[in-house]
């Protein structure tokens, strides 16, 4: 593993060719620690005296949620040495965003009153709470709706509440209707008219994620914590960190915020019981994906985690090439080849049948049928059959076998 | 208000934070945002925890370039603002 001070270094003695945005990549990594040291800061100082294209980077920032970090880090340790061009982006854009994140704490904390008036326990999770508790300041985390989690039968009362403030639930739904997704989904979606998206969750993950965190899990060892004099519940640490790692691994960590979340909650390590995560993760069999984030949090973020996680994380050696496919992504500005995240999920499962369950998903998803397969092949309706043959020709046409050969290469990686 | 014996504390219907120096406060009750200068986020970062009147007063002398009779009329009126917004309460020490 590597800090992030030498990632461009790391990359060059390793004869990967330095994408043109190393340094750019490299500066955002270091302003988006929560804590910047010392060591930090002097890089810091050095990389903005060199080209740093402040355009790309206030973007790119921007896409990876880490853009108040970003300016907080660059007001603190080099204000002068950014253009003032640039500095007056970042500051403009770390108070919108900041006077957002008020806005939606104030209701969050609304709605939990709500909540708690008519006796449904909820935990606000992601948002503010994350960005209270982790970050140390909401305005500190870039974040555009809101996330509760109610007890499965709560969610009804919860949706009639949320209407009654104002709310429209994105799709409309009896409450016979709503069993249906009760069961096979983990939240839904409601909007206010003042532009405020709220996702009720009565669970994080469902059958169709490639690992599965049970609603009971949830409830379980809950935490408190105080916004604005109020005591809210908080999902514990360990829970947190392991939800945070299964949802950046799910999306093949596309953004740097997620894994400063990891990193802020490393940091937490007085709340965090680590035997707990390990065993949580193990139940799970999602150990690999939790050093993964680990690992990932501590190269690029400088997060250390205790010596015997460490060392743990040092043990597998399937974590070293996947981060530094991970990093490939993130420096580079092309987009993902196909079958390349789905060949990456497959060698982040530790078990042969998860592994043949994400294969078997990934699979199923090749195979049916789109759009795209009845437009191009039009055949009579006796011979619809024949589109399932056809269909993998086309993909061939289009992408090449390499997707296909990642694909069973996955399978059989550890 | 007394200087001595009142004491300052945050309102619990509010939420503020820090924008490099400066505070922006959202009441809860009311949905208004408030600005603080550097000035007022000093004060407000002194009354994270209840503090008496003596005390603020003291800390800004010690900090900016003020006679004690101006430092004074100015925190009171900045706190009798704050606690007209609803942002603060101040009490009489023996109350909190």
């Amino acid at each position: 593993m590597m800090s992030p001070a030498t990632l461009r270094e790391s990359l060059s003695a390793m004869n990967v060719q330095l994408p043109s945005r190393s340094l750019e990549f490299e500066l955002m990594c270091l302003c988006a620690r929560i804590t910047v040291d010392s060591v930090a800061e002097a890089r810091i100082r050095a990389l903005v005296r060199q080209e740093v294209d402040w355009n790309f980077l206030i973007v790119t920032a921007h896409q990876h949620r880490v853009l108040p970090l970003l300016y907080r880090s660059l007001e603190r340790v080099a204000p002068d040495e950014v253009p003032e061009l640039a500095i007056r982006r970042l500051r403009s854009a770390f108070h919108a965003n900041a006077t957002r994140n008020l806005f939606l704490t104030g209701e969050l904390l609304q709605v939990i009153d709500i909540f708690r008036a008519h006796d449904i326990p909820c935990i606000p999770y992601k948002g503010p709470v994350l960005a209270s508790l982790v970050y140390g300041d909401i305005s500190l985390r870039q974040f555009a709706d809101l996330d509760v989690i109610v007890p499965v039968k709560a969610v009804a009362r919860a949706r009639a509440l949320l209407v009654a403030r104002g709310y429209r639930p994105e799709k409309r739904m009896s409450e016979k209707e709503l069993l249906d997704p009760i069961r096979t989904e983990k939240d839904i979606t409601l909007f206010r008219d003042n532009g405020i998206e709220l996702e009720m969750h009565w669970g994080v993950t469902t059958d169709a994620h490639p690992i599965q965190i049970s609603p009971q899990l949830l409830w379980k060892e809950l935490g408190t914590h105080s916004i604005a004099g109020k005591s809210v519940q908080t999902l514990p640490y360990e829970v947190l960190l392991l939800i945070q790692c299964i949802h950046g691994a799910t999306h093949g960590w596309e953004r740097l915020g997620w894994l400063c979340d990891v990193a802020g909650i490393v940091r937490s390590q007085r709340g965090l019981n680590w035997d707990r995560a390990i065993e949580h993760a193990t139940v799970l069999r999602g150990r690999r994906i939790l050093f993964h984030g680990l690992a990932l949090a501590r190269d690029l973020l400088g997060a250390e985690p205790p010596a015997n996680v460490l060392q743990a994380i040092q043990e597998d050696p399937v974590l070293i090439p996947l981060s530094e496919q991970v990093k490939g992504w993130l420096l580079s500005e092309s987009p993902v080849p196909p079958g390349e995240r789905e060949q990456f999920f497959m060698r982040l499962r530790e078990h042969p049948a998860d592994k043949l369950r994400v294969a078997f998903k990934q699979a199923k998803s090749y195979l049916a049928l789109t759009s795209r397969d009845t437009e191009s092949f039009r055949v009579p309706a006796f011979l619809t059959w024949m589109l399932y043959v056809l269909r993998p020709i086309r993909l061939a046409c289009e992408y090449g076998l390499t997707p296909f050969t990642r694909f069973f290469k996955g399978i059989f990686q550890s | 208000m007394d200087m001595n014996s009142s004491l300052v504390q945050r309102s619990t219907n509010q939420i503020a934070c820090d924008m490099g120096g400066e505070v922006v406060i959202l009441d809860l009750k009311s949905g208004t945002y408030y600005g603080l200068d550097v000035l007022g986020a000093r004060v407000w970062s002194l009354i994270e925890q209840p503090a008496s009147l003596v005390a603020i007063r003291d800390t800004i002398m010690s900090e900016y370039e003020v006679d004690a009779a101006t430092c004074e009329r100015d925190i009171l009126t900045f706190l009798n603002q704050m606690q007209a917004a609803g942002l603060i309460e101040i009490s009489n020490g023996s109350h909190l």
